[in-house]
């Protein structure tokens, strides 16, 4: 005689809910499991990563994970014609960083607080730049090794 | 003036012959970071460095680095065998748009035997904007790495791929967690999730507590074989325990756990996926269970919204609790 567990006979209701669950959460086609992730199409991530040069649209800055990387960028495009900028980085403390959108101009300030975390917002206006763009953080009479470069953004 | 010369060549000798003995010895086996330290000192106990990085240049192979008073200490990647603990003292490391702290384990020296990283009750907070608390990564060529957690908080990582503690080396090897807690994460709260197959990791998580995840509470990858015991999952947006075997098989033990309130309690997510359950409380989620799961008969599963696949009893016919 098959053994029968009350509490675990399943609904058809149930079945079907299992069942759209777990398409929804397959994804056989990459080994790595990618979560299921709601995305801005106006927002666009990138990693800040230390070194002191890169091209002005920040293609030859490789936009993943790695200990090189010290920030994150979020760049947003809004419906009034400027683009929102948010910065978060952990660099050298007490240090205040330039901000500039890499070959076009500085478009603020970032300083570190005394355990190297800092954080800013800002916006500045979408024409200044094209689809293609890049940010640099660098100190007042920056030297070598203290620069900090972000992979590009891209609208494209 | 050849008997100077002679002295002063002699004296040279033992001056280069001293220097590589000094180089060795500037590493010691145990040192110290401070709250008020500096990365200028040796890092003694009486001369304190300020940060972890500091320190670990100055901590010798398999030594030790501890915190003299509380302190942030700040973000660091480790490339060798060491323990930080700062047990009984409160030890922070705050980490803006990046990751708190790095284990690449191909950078690990091939001499380096033991490849242990043993992490003790740190609090990592990424002030909302953190990539990943841990961060566990390499095994291509170095395998086989140790990672030990210990009560450790890790909170406020929401930038990215943004998870509590994130493994994804392929080179297999050992990721123990114990007392530890992992909430308000943007992604996953404790994931092994390698891109390929790779080799096995095993992993033991004992008395973690992984709360408010956006995604996945516990992940557990390719080749990963995980015994989970007295953990509470809860909270997590899309799935509380999750396995995915798309490349390799993998496996999770969940015992003696709750998983309560999630979008889906435990999940067998894609490719060969074993899950086994024996004495947990599974309770309000949206659905408790996807794919094929296993049960030893013991759990509680109540006031889920739905049910979803009912596990499948573990052993024969005659013993279907497959209790021994």
């Amino acid at each position: 005689m098959r053994y029968a567990m009350p509490i675990f006979r399943p609904r058809y209701n149930s079945i079907w809910l299992g069942a759209a669950m777990l398409v929804g959460t397959t994804l056989a086609t990459t080994a790595q499991y990618v979560p299921n992730r709601p995305t801005d199409p106006n927002q666009r991530q990138v990693v800040l990563v230390h070194q002191d040069t890169s091209d002005c649209s920040g293609r030859d800055v490789p936009n993943t994970d790695s200990p090189s990387v010290r920030g994150t960028i979020w760049a947003t495009r809004l419906f009034d014609g400027n683009t929102s900028v948010k910065v978060a980085m952990t660099a050298k403390p007490n240090t205040v960083y330039h901000v500039s959108l890499k070959c076009v101009r500085q478009i603020g300030d970032i300083k570190t607080d005394d355990e190297g975390v800092g954080n800013l917002s800002l916006v500045f206006p979408t024409d200044l730049v094209g689809a293609e763009y890049s940010f640099e953080l660098a100190p007042d009479a920056a030297s070598a090794g203290s620069r900090y470069q972000s992979a590009q953004i891209s609208f494209k | 003036m050849n008997r100077i010369a002679l002295s002063h060549t002699i004296a040279a000798t033992f001056l280069l012959l001293a220097l590589p003995a000094t180089s060795a010895h500037a590493q010691a086996s145990r040192t110290w970071v401070s709250g008020v330290g500096d990365d200028v000192n040796p890092c003694s106990r009486t001369a304190p460095c300020k940060t972890f990085a500091g320190a670990i240049s100055k901590t010798a192979l398999n030594g030790e680095i501890n915190c003299l008073d509380p302190g942030g200490f700040g973000s660091v990647t480790i490339v060798k065998s060491i323990t930080i603990d700062c047990h009984e003292i409160f030890g922070s490391v705050l980490f803006s748009g990046t990751n708190g702290i790095n284990i690449p384990f191909n950078s690990f020296a091939a001499t380096d035997t033991r490849k242990t990283v043993r992490l003790r009750n740190l609090n990592l907070n990424g002030v909302d904007t953190g990539l990943v608390g841990i961060r566990i990564s390499g095994g291509s060529t170095i395998t086989g790495g140790v990672v030990i957690i210990e009560d450790t908080l890790i909170d406020g990582v929401f930038a990215g791929s943004a998870s509590g503690i994130l493994d994804d080396r392929t080179g297999g090897g050992e990721l123990y967690v114990s007392n530890t807690t992992v909430r308000n994460t943007g992604t996953f709260g404790i994931a092994y999730n390698p891109g390929a197959a790779g080799q096995r990791l095993d992993i033991a998580l004992d008395n973690v507590r992984v709360q408010n995840s956006a995604n996945i509470g516990i992940l557990i990858g390719n080749n990963g074989r995980a015994m989970i015991n007295r953990a509470v999952v809860t909270g997590n947006a899309q799935i509380g325990v999750g396995a995915s075997g798309s490349a390799a098989a993998s496996e999770i033990n969940l015992s003696n756990s709750v998983v309560s309130n999630n979008g889906l309690g435990v999940g067998n997510l894609n490719g060969t996926v074993t899950v086994r359950l024996s004495n947990n409380d599974i309770s309000f989620n949206a659905t408790a269970f996807s794919g094929v799961t296993q049960s030893h008969v013991n759990n509680r599963i109540q006031g889920n919204s739905a049910l979803g696949p009912a596990p499948t009893p573990i052993g024969s016919t005659s013993n279907p609790t497959g209790l021994q």
